[in-house]
């Protein structure tokens, strides 16, 4: 194989593996943008009850 | 009138994209009445264009523009054939995205490097989002300071055929001459006969385009 070639090949292979990462770049982006799931959050301030002994 | 709008936008510094814009607007205003509008902050363009002598003036008007992008292209729009936007050299800016949304074709001038065609993955990615919907859309890679004796410059086109950009058959050679114009503030076409070659390649990417 010509250096020409070999040369040609090794520069596509790494925009190929560069196009990988970016999509999973994107990928956690896209996850990490997500809006978390909803959580419930009580309106008191009395957050947990206190169980008094008899 | 309205203008055919050509952005130049690159993802990293240094890839000669001033160099492209400025040149590549000199030869437009051969055709049609050209401006150049100098979205990059560090205003690379407007100091270029000011270097200029009173009796050589640079052949292009070069204005700044900073925000209201939108609004500011749809005015010159109308005065002009062809507008020529040099982008600021990366994407973490609402600017890029935005000239880059305003253009008719957008060239991304790549140096014969691993580090730039990396770099020129995201702009791609960016690139195809701009493009859904927009059928008339273009965006062509240009290989700029191609060194034809470098195993690397040799083996561009087949690491180009990578990207869903297509790259332009024309392209630019590694040449000092392209930096003495930007001292003397003039394109290459007024460097007289050791600039030819030069001009030549700027001409040969025009034809292409138009």
């Amino acid at each position: 194989m010509s250096t020409k070639k070999q040369v040609g090949s090794k520069l596509a292979s790494s925009v190929r593996q560069a196009k990988v990462q970016q999509k999973q770049q994107s990928k956690q982006k896209s996850v990490a943008d997500k809006p978390s799931e909803p959580v419930e959050r009580s309106t008191s301030l009395i957050t947990s009850k206190r169980v008094w002994p008899d | 009138m309205s203008a055919t709008v050509f952005s130049i936008a690159s993802q990293k510094g240094g890839t000669g994209k001033t160099t492209v814009a400025m040149n590549f607007a000199a030869g437009l205003a051969q055709r049609g009445r050209t401006l150049v509008i100098d979205a990059d902050p560090q205003g690379s363009a407007g100091q270029w264009a000011s270097l200029a002598s009173d009796e050589k003036p640079f052949p292009v008007s070069v204005i700044t523009v900073a925000g209201g992008f939108s609004r500011e292209i749809g005015r010159f729009k109308r005065d002009y054939q062809y507008i020529v936007i040099d982008c600021p050299p990366t994407l973490e800016t609402e600017i890029t995205h935005q000239a880059m949304a305003a253009a008719d074709t957008v060239l991304i001038p790549t140096l014969p490097s691993p580090v730039d065609l990396w770099a020129g993955v995201r702009l791609a990615s960016v690139i195809e989002q701009i493009k859904i919907g927009r059928p008339t859309f273009r965006a062509y890679m240009v290989i700029n300071q191609l060194e034809p004796r470098s195993a690397i410059s040799r083996g561009m086109q087949q690491a180009l055929s990578e990207f869903d950009i297509p790259a332009l058959q024309g392209h630019l050679r590694r040449r000092a001459i392209y930096r003495n114009a930007a001292l003397e503030g003039v394109s290459v076409y007024c460097m007289g006969k050791r600039a030819e070659p030069a001009a030549q390649e700027i001409s040969n990417i025009i034809e292409e385009l138009l």
